[in-house]
C-alpha cells in the first residue's frame, strides 16, 4: 500500500459558545498533529467567523468551515472564504453543503429547491466562487508610482457568472487569497453528469463520501477515490478505560446523522483506518484522502483521539505531511488563474 | 469616574479612496493580517473603543474601467473582526454592513455570532445602497428603488433588532419575506452596538430613530455643536433622552511634537494622498471625460463637462452631483484662491476642517474644549498610514487627553459601556429571557 496518504480533520461542533474552547481545542488538534478543525454553523458561533477566531490562534493546522451554498450569497461567502483563507497564510478550505430545508429558505425569503436542481445549483455557486477567488491576479496591487497606479485593471477581471438562478459581476473586493483557490469539499451526490463533474475544472477539489455503515462506506470512497481525492465522514464513540464506545453510543441514538458510526477500541480505529487507506490507495497518483471525524462527545472522544489515536498513528506511515498551504497538504497543484494567460 | 464630557477614540481602517498613503517606503501591506492586528492592538494600547472596517461591495470603477489610484482590496469585515477578536480583548469591533444586499436574517445571526466571539464588544455599522450596478453582485439584483432605500433599510434594521429582542420574526416585507427564530443567545451588551453615518434628513432621522452612535461628517466645533443640536431634537420627538444618541465624527488627525513639525507633516501627507493623478482622476469623475492633457499644476479645464450628472466613479460616494454647476462653481473657486489642480483637489477631497493638525498640546487643548461643550462623544480616526499611522496618537495625544481628563483611563467590560452607552431596559429584559429560551432548548 502506499504511505502518507491520509489526513485527519476533527470536528469541533459542541464547543459553546466561548470562541476560547474551540481555540483550545484546535491548539490541541494541532499539537497532536491533526491537518484540520472543522466548524458548522451549529446555532451558536458562525461557522466562518469560529475558523477565523481559531486561525489567529493557530500556527499549522488548517480551518475547515462547512458553509451552506443554497441560501448564501455566493459574493458574501467567497469574500469570506477568500479572507479566512488570508487571514490563515492559506490553511482555509471549504466544506460545501445544500441545506435544502424550509428553515433556511424561510429565513431568506425563498423556496427549497427541487432535489434534481441541487448539484447545477452548487455547481454554479462553485464557479462563482472560483471565478471571483482568480479575478484579482496575484500580482494585481503594483503600486506604481510613477504613474500613480496602486492596481493594475488589466490584472483584473470581471467574473461574469452567469448561472441559471443568479448572475455575479464582480471582480471580487478582496484580493486573491494565498492558496489561489481554496480547497473545496463537497457531497458525492452533487457531482453527477449534470452537475459539479461536469464542470471538474471549477468544480470541487474532493468528494465527500456518506454511508450507512463502515463496509459501505469504504466501498463508496473506493469508487470514488478512482477519480479524485475522497473525504469520509465517521461520527465516533470510541472506547475508554472506564466504559465503552457502544454504550454511549447507545445513549446518543435519539440524534441520528448522515454519517457512518464508528464504535470500539482505539485500535479497531486504526485498523478500518488502515482499510480506508487500502481502499483508496492509487500507486499512480500521489492523491490524499480525508477521514472528516466527528467526536461523539467532544470531550471524551475528542480527547482519547488527540491523546491515543494520533500517538499511536504517528508511527504507522498512514499520515501524510502537513504542508504550507491547505493545497500542498491536500498534494493539490498550484492553482492556476484561470483569467491569466498560460506564458 | 464620569462618563460625561469624555471623549472616545475609534479608528477606521479605511481600506479604499485616497486618505490612505500608498506612495510612501512607510506604507505597509492593506490585506496581510498582521496590518490589521498592529492598527487593532495600537488602538487598544491607547484605549480606543472600537476598531471600524468599511465595506464597499463593488470596486470602485472610474470612466468604465476598474479604478487604479487609490488603495483598495478588503477583507470580508466580520470575518476579519472574528479573528481580531482572538488578538484583542477590549477594542469594540464595527462592521460595516449593507442593509441591501444582506438578508436581515443572515445579518442578526452573524452579528449576534460576532458580539459573542468578542465578548460583547461587537457593532454594525448600518450603510444602505440602492444601486443596481452593487446589485450585479448578488442574488436578488438592483431591486431598490432610490427612494425605498431609507424605508427598506430601517424595515430591514427593525427585523435585526427584533430577532435580537425576541428571538421569532416573521417579516413581510415589499421585497421579500423572513420567518426565523434565532438561536445565538445575547451577548453580556445584549445586543451589537448599532452605528450610522447617514447626514440628509432622512438619514438623521433614521439615526434619531434606531441607532446609538452617529458616524458624522461633522467636525468643526460650530459645526459639531449645530449637528448635537439637532440630532438631540429628532432624538427628542421619538422620546430618546438627551444625548442619548451618541456623535462621532470622522476626523483625521496630523499631530506632531511642535507645530511647525506637524504642519511640516501636513503638507507630506497631502502630497502623499493627491498625486497629479489623483487630482486629475478627481476632475475626471466630474467631467466625464478623460483629462489626460490637462496641465495638473494648471488652473482648472475651461471647457465644460460632457456630463450633466457625474456617475462615473462608481462606488466613492459622489454620483449625481450637478457637473455643469459644479465646474463652474470650481472654476471661479479656484480662480478665487489663486489654486491649481492639484492643490484645488487636494483642499477638497481632505479638507482642512476634517483634520486636527498641530503640536500634541495644542490638538489635545481643543479636544478638551470639545469635551468641555459636549460637542461631541469622541472622534472616529482614519489613520493615513497603515500599519503606523495611530503611533503618534496613542504614544503622545492620548496621554495628554488624560491629563486632561477627558479620555479614558482604563476600559469597561463591553462596548456599549465603553462608549457610555445606557442600556434599554426593556431591551436587556427580553434580550434576558431570549438567553433562557435558548437555554431551555439547547
Amino acid at each position: 500500500m502506499s504511505e502518507y496518504s491520509l489526513l485527519l480533520a476533527l470536528n469541533l461542533d459542541g464547543a459553546g459558545n466561548d470562541p476560547n474552547d474551540s481555540a483550545l481545542a484546535a491548539l490541541r488538534a494541532e499539537s497532536a498533529e491533526f491537518h484540520g478543525v472543522s466548524f458548522s454553523s451549529d446555532g451558536l458561533l458562525d461557522s466562518v467567523q469560529r475558523a477565523s477566531f481559531v486561525a489567529a490562534k493557530t500556527q499549522r493546522i488548517a480551518v475547515l468551515p462547512v458553509i451552506d451554498a443554497l441560501f448564501t450569497e455566493p459574493f458574501h461567502t467567497a469574500t469570506q472564504l477568500a479572507s479566512l483563507d488570508i487571514i490563515s497564510h492559506g490553511r482555509a478550505g471549504w466544506i460545501l453543503e445544500t441545506q435544502n430545508d424550509s428553515v433556511q429558505a424561510d429565513a431568506v425569503g425563498r423556496s427549497i429547491l427541487p432535489e434534481d436542481q441541487l448539484s447545477t445549483e452548487a455547481a454554479d455557486v462553485v464557479t462563482t466562487h472560483r471565478r471571483l477567488w482568480d479575478s484579482w491576479e496575484d500580482d494585481a496591487v503594483i503600486r506604481d508610482e510613477a504613474t500613480g497606479r496602486y492596481l493594475d485593471a488589466t490584472k483584473l477581471h470581471y467574473a461574469d457568472v452567469e448561472g441559471k438562478n443568479f448572475s455575479v459581476k464582480g471582480p471580487a473586493i478582496t484580493p486573491r487569497p494565498p492558496q489561489g483557490q481554496l480547497p473545496i469539499i463537497a457531497p458525492a451526490p452533487l457531482f453527477t453528469p449534470d452537475g459539479l463533474q461536469h464542470c471538474r475544472l471549477n468544480g470541487a477539489d474532493v468528494v465527500k463520501v456518506n454511508a450507512a455503515n463502515l463496509d459501505e462506506l469504504l466501498a463508496k470512497a473506493q469508487t470514488a477515490s478512482s477519480k479524485g481525492a475522497v473525504a469520509i465522514e465517521l461520527d465516533v464513540y470510541l472506547d475508554t478505560a472506564g466504559d465503552t464506545g457502544a454504550r454511549r453510543a447507545a445513549e446518543q441514538s435519539v440524534q441520528r446523522t448522515p454519517r457512518a458510526e464508528f464504535i470500539g477500541s482505539v485500535d479497531e480505529l486504526i485498523s478500518f483506518l488502515k482499510k480506508f487507506a487500502e481502499a483508496t490507495a492509487n500507486p499512480e497518483d500521489q492523491r490524499r484522502h480525508l477521514v472528516h471525524l466527528h467526536p461523539g462527545d467532544l470531550r471524551i472522544d475528542a480527547s482519547v483521539l488527540l491523546d491515543e489515536v494520533l500517538p499511536k498513528l504517528k508511527h504507522s506511515n498512514l499520515l501524510a505531511p502537513i504542508g504550507d498551504t491547505l493545497r500542498e497538504t491536500f498534494a493539490l497543484p498550484v492553482a492556476k488563474n484561470r483569467f491569466q494567460e498560460a506564458s | 469616574m464620569s462618563t460625561q464630557n469624555q471623549l472616545r477614540f475609534g479608528v477606521f481602517f479605511q481600506g479604499v479612496n485616497s486618505s490612505t498613503v500608498w506612495r510612501s517606503e512607510k506604507a505597509g501591506s492593506q490585506i496581510d493580517f498582521a496590518s490589521f492586528r498592529q492598527i487593532a492592538q495600537t488602538a487598544e494600547r491607547g484605549l480606543f473603543s472600537a476598531f471600524f472596517l468599511g465595506e464597499g461591495l463593488r470596486l470602485r470603477e472610474h470612466l468604465g474601467g476598474i479604478h487604479e489610484l487609490d488603495v483598495a482590496g478588503r477583507p470580508d469585515a466580520q470575518t476579519m473582526l472574528a479573528a481580531l477578536a482572538a488578538v484583542t480583548s477590549n477594542i469594540g469591533l464595527v462592521a460595516t454592513q449593507n442593509t441591501t444586499y444582506n438578508d436581515p436574517a443572515d445579518l442578526a445571526r452573524r452579528l449576534s455570532s460576532l458580539d459573542l466571539i468578542s465578548e460583547g464588544r461587537a457593532a454594525w455599522n448600518i450603510v444602505t445602497t440602492h444601486n443596481a450596478w452593487t446589485g450585479a453582485n448578488f442574488r436578488r439584483g438592483g431591486y431598490l428603488e432610490h427612494h425605498e432605500r431609507y424605508s427598506h433599510a430601517e424595515d430591514f434594521v427593525r427585523t435585526v433588532r427584533q430577532i435580537w429582542d425576541d428571538s421569532t420574526v416573521h417579516h413581510r416585507g415589499n421585497h421579500y419575506n423572513v420567518d426565523y427564530t434565532g438561536t445565538v443567545p445575547a451577548s453580556a451588551q445584549h445586543r451589537p452596538v448599532l452605528f450610522q453615518a447617514g447626514d440628509s434628513a432622512e438619514g438623521r432621522d433614521f439615526a434619531a430613530r434606531q441607532t446609538d452612535v452617529i458616524f458624522s461628517a461633522h467636525v468643526g466645533l460650530e459645526d459639531a455643536l449645530e449637528f448635537r443640536k439637532d440630532i438631540n431634537a429628532r432624538a427628542a420627538k421619538v422620546g430618546r433622552a438627551e444625548n442619548s444618541v451618541k456623535i462621532m465624527p470622522g476626523a483625521e488627525f496630523i499631530v506632531a511634537e511642535t507645530a511647525a513639525a506637524a504642519e511640516e507633516k501636513y503638507h507630506w501627507v497631502r502630497e502623499h494622498q493627491i498625486g497629479p493623478h489623483q487630482a486629475l482622476a478627481y476632475l475626471e469623475q466630474f467631467w466625464g471625460t478623460r483629462l489626460e492633457n490637462v496641465d495638473p499644476y494648471g488652473p482648472l479645464p475651461e471647457f465644460d463637462p460632457v456630463v450633466e450628472q457625474s456617475s462615473v466613479t462608481r462606488g466613492s460616494g459622489f454620483q449625481g452631483a450637478k457637473s455643469l454647476e459644479l465646474a463652474a462653481a470650481w472654476r471661479a473657486e479656484a480662480k478665487e484662491k489663486g489654486q491649481n489642480i492639484i492643490e484645488f483637489v487636494r483642499s477638497r477631497s481632505h479638507r482642512a476642517d476634517h483634520t486636527f493638525t498641530g503640536s500634541y498640546d495644542q490638538i489635545a487643548d481643543r479636544l478638551a474644549q470639545y469635551a468641555e461643550l459636549g460637542a461631541v462623544d469622541g472622534f472616529n480616526i482614519t489613520p493615513w498610514l497603515i500599519p503606523t499611522g495611530l503611533d503618534d496618537i496613542v504614544n503622545h495625544l492620548v496621554p495628554r487627553l488624560q491629563e486632561r481628563g477627558v479620555y479614558p483611563q482604563a476600559y469597561a467590560d463591553t462596548l456599549r459601556e465603553n462608549l457610555g452607552l445606557t442600556i434599554d431596559e426593556t431591551h436587556e429584559q427580553r434580550a434576558i429571557q431570549r438567553l433562557k429560551t435558548v437555554q431551555e432548548v439547547s
